[in-house]
Parts: C-alpha cells; sequence; structure tokens
C-alpha cells in the first residue's frame, strides 16, 4: 500500500564521536586494597583520586570506598575503590571485602621489610580464596624514602612474576607511580561482556545475618560492563 | 550505570560550542504541488530554484550546498495506490536534475555538481535532497522514511515522507506532507502533523515493521534502540524528527485563510497581506501552540499559492470558488536557536534569505514556493577538545558521586569497647557518638561482623538504625549484657553506613574471675568436716585438720550452700518469685557480689534472692547441667514429649547412667529442693488466676536453667514435670 523504497545509506560510524552522543562502552570494577596497616592504602587511593597527600593520614578503622573513572583505549573504566584497615585485628573481615572484587592492590613498604612478608600472606589469600580471575598489583608504597629501604626492587620483582602480578613501586607522596599502577590494572581488567560481569565471582553477601543496606560492603555490586548502545 | 554515561553525553553536548566549530553553508528548499499533472516535456522549473539564489544587486547567484524539492500531488490517479509507477518518479527527478544543471551547474566557471543524496515518495508525495558533490563524503548516516495519514491513517494520498542525514556534524532532516484539504478540517491537519510528528522515525539498522515505530519512544539525543528491540538489531540508532538539530518540514499544509472569500480576493487585489495573514490558519494554530511547536517560518510577503485556474494569474473561477489561501509552506526548526559563530558572533542557527512563490509558474493550481536559508553547520569538531572536556565531565561526575558518599566521624575514635572486671549480671554501657559530616543525610546500623559471637550480648540505646541529617549527630549507648557463659570475649562489630563505609568497633570484654560461667570441675573440690558434720565454706582451708575430707563427687560449694540455705528457709515461694513484681524488685548485685567474694552467710538475703542466684549459677554454666548429648538422648527427635510413663523410666536410666557424679548429685539436690517447694494444685490456679500464665514461667526458668536453650519449649516442659513426678515417687 505504501511504497517502500528504502534506501539505508550504512557509512560507518563505529567510532565515537562526542557531537552525536555515541559513548564507549562503561565498565565497573570493585577493587580493593589490602596490606599492613600504615603502608600507605588510603594515601595511594586519596592520591590517585583526589590528588591529596597527607604526612598524617589518620588510619582505617573499616572500610571506606571512593570512585574513579578512567579510560582505556574507547573504554570507560568506572573502579569502586575499597580501601581496607590494616591493622591485623581486622584481618578476619578483610573478605567481606575483597569477595566479589575484580582486581586488588597489595602493598606494602619499601622501608619496612615485615610489611612485604605480610603482603605475601595476602596475596597467598587473595590466590587461594577470592574470585579466581581476579587482577592482582602489588605495590611498594613508600618509594621516596629508599634511602631506607629494606625491600630490594630485583626481590619484589621476581616475586611478582613468579605470582603474576603487576607490580610498581609507588609513592603516595611524589605521585610516583601511583595513577601508573590503577591504570596498570584497569588495562588488564577483561572488558568484554562475559568475563567482568563479576557474578561469576561474587557469592553474595559474606555475612549472613539480615544486614540493611549491605549491598555495597557484600560486594553484590559486581562490575559489570554496559554498551550503552 | 548506562544512566550516568548518559548523563555524560548529554553534559557533553551542552557544551559542544566549546568544541565545535560552525560554518554556515546555503540550504535551497522548495515545495509545489502540481495537481496530478502530467510532467510536461522538457519542463524548466528555473525560477523555482533560482529566483531565491539570485542576487540582483550585485547580479550574483548564491550556490547552495543542499538543495530539498519537494511535491505533492505527482500522480493520485487510481493505479499509483496499487504500484509504484516508478516512471513518474524518474520523470519528476529528470526534470529536477535538468533545473538544477541549469541553475547551477552549467555556465559555472567553477566545477559545480550536485549528487542525488536520497530520494523518498509515499504515492503523491515526494523528496529528493541532492547535495553538492563536494560534500557528499561527509553526508553520513543517510535515512528516510513515510508516514501514510490518508484514508483510515494508512493510505498514503495523505501524509509526510522524510529524509535524514549527518551533514558534517549536524543531524538534518527534510519532512515533505500533504495534509488533509478543505477549509473545516483544520483539526484533521493538526491531527496529520501530530502524526508524522510522533511516527516517523529513521534508522540506519535494517526496518522491520510499523510496529517498530509504534513502539519506539524517543530516548536520548541521538537516540537509541526502540522500546521494543525484540526484532531490530543492537547496533542501530534511532532518530525521530525531533532528535534532529535542524529540521526544514515543506509541504502542502493546506491551511486556508479563515475568512469569506470575497474579503480575502479584496485584501490581494489591494496587496494588503499582512493583514490577511493574522487569518492564516497555520498561523492562528501555531500561535495557539496546537501544531509545529517550536517551528519558524518569517513573514509571508508573497500572495496565497493556490488556488488559480490551471495556466492563468486567476484564483479559483470554478462553482467551488475556493477562497486563495498559502497552502504551500516551508517551515524550520532547530534545536539551539543561535549559535557562536567562530567563538565570537551569536548568530541565528537558520536565517532566511528569501522566502516566495513563483508566479511564472503556472501548469497547476498551486503556484510553487521556495526558500533561501543560511545554516550554521557543526563543521569540525575538536576532538583533543571534546575528550578533554569528557576526562573534565568524568572528573566532575567522579567528584560529585564522592562527595555523595554518606560520611560519618565516630567519638572516640577508634571505637574500642573495653570492659574489664565484668561480672556476671553486670550491664556496662559505652557511649558511641556519630556525627554525620558528609554532603547528605545517613542511615547508620550496628551489625554483627562475619566473626561475631557476642552480638547477641549487645544493646543499643537507641536501638538502630539511625537516621542521621547532615551535621547532626547521634549518641548511641552500647551496652553489654554480662549473662554470658564465656570468660573473655574479644568481638568486631561494624557500625554500617547506607551507601558508604564501614566502621570496625572493636569489643573486648574479660569476666571477673568467679563462680559465674564456671564449670563444675573447674571450682575447688569441695570440704567436708566429718567431726561437725558440716560443710567447709570459708575459702582458707583448715587442711592440717584430719577430719576434713575432699568430697569429689559433690558439686561445688556455692551451690550446697545455696541449696542448703533454701532448704532451710522451708519458705521458698516458686509462684511469688517468678511474679515480675517480685523480679523487679530482686537486686541480686549484693548477693552477687558475695558468691565472686566467698561469703556464703546469706542471712540478710531474701529467699527470693537466694533462688535467682541460684538459678543464674546454673544457667552461666558453660555447659547446661543435663549436657546436649544428654538431652539429645532423651529426645531424639524433635518434636516428641515425654507422655507415656515408660519414657519417664528411660529418660531417668539415661540421667543415671549418663550423668557424672558431681552433676548428678546438684541435678538431685536440685529436684528434691523444688519438689520441697512445689505448690500444690490450689496454689496454681490461685496464682494463674491472678497474674496469667506464672506456672509456665515458673516451669520455663527452672527448665532453662538447667537444660539451658537447646530443647524445643514443650519438650523442657515435659522433661522437668516428668522428672519431678518420678522424684515425688521414689
Amino acid at each position: 500500500m505504501t511504497s517502500n523504497n528504502r534506501q539505508t545509506s550504512n557509512n560507518s560510524n563505529a567510532n565515537r564521536s562526542p557531537v552525536n552522543g555515541q559513548s564507549a562502552r562503561t565498565c565497573q570494577f570493585k577493587m580493593v586494597l589490602l596490606g599492613e596497616s600504615a603502608v600507605g592504602k588510603s594515601s595511594l587511593v586519596l592520591r590517585f583520586v583526589r590528588g591529596q597527600f597527607h604526612e598524617y593520614q589518620e588510619s582505617t578503622i573499616g572500610a571506606a570506598f571512593l570512585t574513579q573513572t578512567v579510560s582505556v583505549d574507547d573504554t570507560t573504566v568506572k573502579l569502586e575503590l575499597w580501601d581496607t584497615a590494616g591493622q591485623e585485628r581486622y584481618h578476619s573481615l578483610a573478605p567481606m571485602y575483597y569477595r566479589g572484587a575484580q582486581a586488588a592492590i597489595v602493598v606494602y613498604d619499601i622501608t619496612n621489610a615485615d610489611t612485604f612478608s605480610r603482603a605475601k600472606v595476602w596475596v597467598k589469600e587473595l590466590q587461594r580464596q577470592a574470585a579466581p580471575n581476579i587482577v592482582i598489583a602489588l605495590a611498594g608504597n613508600k618509594a621516596d624514602l629508599a634511602a631506607k629501604r629494606q625491600i630490594e626492587v630485583v626481590d619484589a620483582q621476581t616475586y611478582a612474576d613468579e605470582n603474576g602480578l603487576i607490580f610498581m613501586e609507588t609513592s603516595a607522596k611524589t605521585a610516583m607511580n601511583v595513577n601508573d599502577i590503577f591504570m596498570a590494572i584497569a588495562k588488564k581488567l577483561p572488558k568484554n561482556q562475559d568475563s567482568s560481569s563479576g557474578r561469576t565471582g561474587n557469592n553474595g553477601p559474606s555475612i549472613t545475618v539480615d544486614r540493611p543496606g549491605n549491598s555495597r560492603a557484600a560486594g553484590s555490586d559486581g562490575g559489570c560492563c554496559a554498551g550503552t548502545k | 550505570m548506562s544512566t550516568s554515561s548518559n548523563r555524560l553525553e548529554i553534559r557533553l553536548k551542552e557544551r559542544e560550542d566549546e568544541y565545535i566549530r560552525y560554518e554556515r553553508f546555503h540550504v535551497l528548499v522548495g515545495t509545489f504541488n502540481v495537481n496530478n499533472k502530467q510532467t510536461p516535456p522538457n519542463i524548466l522549473l528555473e525560477q523555482w530554484l533560482s529566483q531565491v539564489t539570485e542576487n540582483q544587486e550585485i547580479e550574483k547567484s548564491t550556490i547552495p550546498d543542499i538543495i530539498a524539492v519537494g511535491f505533492q500531488e505527482i500522480d493520485t490517479s487510481g493505479g499509483a495506490y496499487i504500484y509504484d509507477d516508478k516512471k513518474k518518479e524518474d520523470d519528476w527527478e529528470h526534470i529536477v536534475r535538468k533545473t538544477i544543471a541549469a541553475c547551477y551547474e552549467e555556465n559555472n566557471k567553477k566545477d559545480i555538481q550536485f549528487t542525488l543524496l536520497n530520494r523518498i515518495k509515499l504515492v503523491g508525495i515526494l523528496l529528493f535532497v541532492y547535495v553538492r558533490s563536494t560534500h557528499l563524503a561527509k553526508c553520513t548516516l543517510v535515512s528516510n522514511s513515510t508516514v501514510p495519514t490518508g484514508f483510515m491513517g494508512i493510505a498514503g494520498n495523505k501524509g509526510g515522507v522524510g529524509v535524514r542525514f549527518r551533514f558534517y556534524e549536524t543531524d538534518i532532516c527534510f519532512v515533505n506532507s500533504h495534509f488533509a484539504s478543505g477549509d473545516g478540517q483544520k483539526e484533521r491537519r493538526n491531527e496529520d502533523y501530530l502524526t508524522i510528528e510522533t511516527r516517523m522515525a529513521f534508522t540506519d539498522g535494517p526496518i522491520y515493521s510499523l510496529k517498530d515505530y509504534i513502539w519506539y519512544t524517543p530516548a536520548i539525543v541521538g537516540g537509541s534502540a526502540p522500546a521494543n528491540p525484540q526484532n531490530s538489531s543492537n547496533y542501530s540508532q534511532w532518530w525521530k524528527i525531533s532528535d534532529h538539530d535542524i529540521i526544514f518540514w515543506l509541504g502542502d499544509m493546506n491551511y486556508r485563510i479563515s475568512q469569506p472569500n470575497d474579503q480575502v480576493r479584496k485584501a490581494i487585489n489591494e496587496v494588503s497581506i499582512a493583514a490577511l495573514q493574522k487569518k492564516d490558519q497555520l498561523r492562528c494554530e501555531m500561535e495557539l501552540d496546537r501544531v509545529f511547536s517550536g517551528y519558524f517560518e518569517p513573514p509571508i510577503d508573497f500572495l496565497p499559492t493556490y488556488k488559480f485556474d490551471i495556466n492563468t494569474d486567476n484564483y479559483d473561477t470554478s462553482e467551488k470558488l475556493r477562497t486563495p489561501s498559502w497552502t504551500d509552506r516551508i517551515l524550520y526548526r532547530s534545536k539551539r536557536p543561535t549559535v557562536l559563530i567562530n567563538n565570537q558572533t551569536e548568530l541565528d542557527t537558520i536565517q532566511t534569505i528569501k522566502y516566495s512563490s513563483i508566479n511564472n509558474i503556472k501548469f497547476s493550481d498551486h503556484r510553487p514556493v521556495s526558500g533561501l536559508y543560511l545554516v550554521a553547520i557543526k563543521y569540525q569538531c575538536d576532538e583533543q577538545r571534546s575528550n578533554r572536556i569528557r576526562e573534565e565531565l568524568i572528573r566532575e561526575f567522579d567528584r560529585a558521586e564522592n562527595e555523595s558518599i554518606p560520611t560519618i566521624e565516630v567519638h572516640p575514635r577508634p571505637p574500642q569497647i573495653i570492659f574489664n572486671h565484668v561480672r556476671y549480671l553486670d550491664k556496662p554501657t559505652y557511649p558511641l557518638t556519630i556525627k554525620n559530616i558528609g554532603e547528605c543525610s545517613c542511615i547508620c546500623t550496628i551489625v554483627p561482623s562475619a566473626i561475631s559471637s557476642s552480638f547477641q550480648c549487645l544493646t543499643f540505646t537507641p536501638n538502630t538504625p539511625y537516621t542521621i541529617n547532615i551535621k547532626q549527630q547521634q549518641h548511641v549507648n552500647i551496652g553489654f549484657n554480662a549473662k554470658t557463659n564465656l570468660r573473655q570475649i574479644s568481638d568486631i562489630i561494624i557500625l554500617h553506613v547506607e551507601k558508604g563505609a564501614d566502621t570496625f568497633i572493636t569489643l573486648d570484654v574479660t569476666l571477673d574471675k568467679g563462680p559465674f560461667c564456671l564449670s563444675l570441675d573447674d571450682h575447688p573440690i569441695t570440704l567436708y568436716n566429718n567431726e561437725t558434720q558440716k560443710y567447709i565454706y570459708s575459702n582458707d582451708r583448715k587442711s592440717d585438720s584430719e577430719h576434713i575430707v575432699e568430697m569429689i563427687n559433690d558439686p561445688p560449694i556455692v551451690y550446697i550452700a545455696l541449696i542448703d540455705c533454701l532448704r532451710e528457709r522451708n519458705n521458698v515461694d516458686l509462684l511469688n518469685i517468678f511474679n515480675s513484681d517480685t523480679q523487679d524488685s530482686l537486686d541480686l548485685i549484693p548477693i552477687r557480689d558475695k558468691l565472686y567474694e566467698n561469703n556464703y552467710d546469706f542471712t540478710n538475703n531474701s529467699t527470693g534472692e537466694i533462688l535467682m542466684i541460684f538459678l543464674y549459677l546454673l544457667q552461666s554454666l558453660p555447659q547446661p547441667l543435663i549436657s546436649y548429648e544428654i538431652q539429645d538422648k532423651i529426645f531424639p527427635n524433635t518434636k516428641e514429649t515425654l507422655s507415656r510413663p515408660e519414657d519417664m523410666a528411660k529418660a531417668v536410666s539415661i540421667i543415671i547412667e549418663r550423668l557424672k557424679a558431681k552433676e548428678r548429685n546438684l541435678f538431685f539436690r536440685f529436684l528434691l529442693l523444688v519438689q520441697k517447694s512445689w505448690p500444690t494444685k490450689e496454689q496454681i490456679e490461685k496464682a494463674n488466676q491472678e497474674s496469667g500464665d506464672t506456672f509456665n514461667i515458673c516451669i520455663d526458668i527452672l527448665a532453662l536453667s538447667i537444660l539451658h536453650e537447646h530443647l524445643d519449649r514443650n519438650q523442657r516442659h515435659a522433661f522437668i514435670l516428668a522428672c519431678l513426678n518420678e522424684e515425688k515417687k521414689n
């Protein structure tokens, strides 16, 4: 009844055009920071997110989170960063936060050999108990205090290589390698829809009591990847 | 999440002035109702197009960049409804082609060429869009669409056709429509507009069915998949007419002049067109915002274009004597009314250069109308700049998101609950202050952590959750109810902020060493003086005395002291003690402290106090007097109670067989005591009349004291009652 001589010209428009609202894909991931107390976990997060550094950073007595979005190639990667308390007393609560995480940064202090041993314990625990495809980075923080170094770069690098970890020495104080280590993780995170959905590695709330609003802490916000087109 | 990225794209578009460079291009638009006339062979419509582009003052012709021409009534003779007469379409295209060539391509020294970008036809409605060939590479995402509004809303004798494409970075759309005719059909025409406006949809993906249109709902700028995308590709984009940056809507709108015919004709003869325009239905309806909302049309300075006697300049002389009207119009709309050119001059996005009708093309009963416009086009996108703005926006969004995270501060910091020297029945409290230091109100709850073992001992006054407004604070008293059978507690609980951070609260409790929470075997061995035939109550043991013997099968001295005292008093009123008024008046702290100090002189204590502290002592045992294992043996099934006599006999034999000597000794002392004080039937009835269920409460407490909370309540009751009966028999 109606003439329908549609001519559909399909000129390629695969590239992102900021003018006409075709956004790139957006992925969201949960990342947790672990390590002995006072190695600089909160400082790394604050340097990365706010570009700030406080010489006397209050010690974390729980688990706090901040959001930071980065661009990796044509993908917008939104990181939900969970900064945990490092004190040994709180160790048993860490699984609540690393469960369901797609990435982890294990931090040690290059001027304190004990913190490196502790970092290795964290790595082992993550390898055993976290999501199987979790991306782990090792950060040797306080690189600005190289004079007081107790852990040689080569030792940490060897350990990282043996365990398939991203490794960088960082300094939250001077900002050295801070963005880099987060970006390195963001690059390594799987951006395809299936593998980054995070639902596979997420065992749901880790505490069984009725806990209103625990979705966030319990990590049910698994990362997910959504093309907006 | 997709909403946040949509938000980003919208904000980015809002700031496009900062990264888009505009250039102005000429757009020529023509509309012509050809009245079903056979195409006159070799006709040229030169003036239709050239009249608007010729600048007589400088004797120079503007070369348009885009030419869109629409025809109505190219052939609505019967056959056209059934099959498409492609030849008519081709004929008209041929004419337009030649006209454009005559106007702009030939006789021009520059190498000027036009290319037909797209054409679309719906029965008699036909639209061609040409672009200068030099721009062809910058024309992308070309698509067309038709919406019939004729007979039953589906016939194509009336309706609209559209062509959209991206010109450089601007989404531009041309719509050619033919609305319902007739003087009184104003509302029908408004309706036709609305139908086309809501139903016309363009896609760069394949089209499946009319359903796609119907289900299509406009989403965000630039379009998205239709709301019901079950049969359309995920990757295609959709546009509605209103999604475009620039829209030209041309056609035979058929709106009339609402004025008596003779007056109209008189006005025409006097060339007082301005007054006549006030009676133009389209103008009036637009002013009332009933149609073409947001569209513009420059003032008309040409005569009504309808209806002429063919090949004359005379308005309709037929019987119908139709009122002359401006049926043929070109309207436009731009998403932004003005743009910044070269970052400094603010100009109208669409500027009309000329809008006119052509009087010497007379083969139709309509006159052709054309307009020339100078249109600001998004010419170039500074990618670097737009990426920088994108990053800036992302940072802004992150900042906003991080600032909107509810944030609290706690005092003391860190919250460490340490209770030392706690005695059984103590209720120490820890004051905690939660202050909202964030940018929004927050909801806090205190929850056990994954390792919590003693959460049930804690009380929160007021109880959680707490809603705390900005800058407000909440005081909470965390109480520890030391009715626990643990001596040492090390725990972490969590102060959780909804959508925010967690704060850990450590809890360390050390209970004083004393008779509570101590298993019978952990008490000192009970001593007995053979000579005086009395138990040794005092703590300093006269071990040198030859008359003193260790009673390894007897319960600890504190139990014996309490039971003996109660038996001596002869006034244990079970029903009264468990009456709530009595309960409230009992202050057990002094007698409790006596037990901690191994002082077993209860002369000043009431019978009620002595009985209650005895029962608490039993409740504080790490394992109940009748161990869980034995309880399970007696009640192998969860629902079973001891209803038959032989069951009870069996239960007693289990107890005798399994219960260790010390426990058995204490258990029978307990039974004897209770037996002795057991109320009579009359007493029970009286008590129950007075205060409800006192008797049951009494049984409940006695049962819980020796069994703890393990069995079903009915089973506990059955057990206690059965034991008492059995004991009576003996």
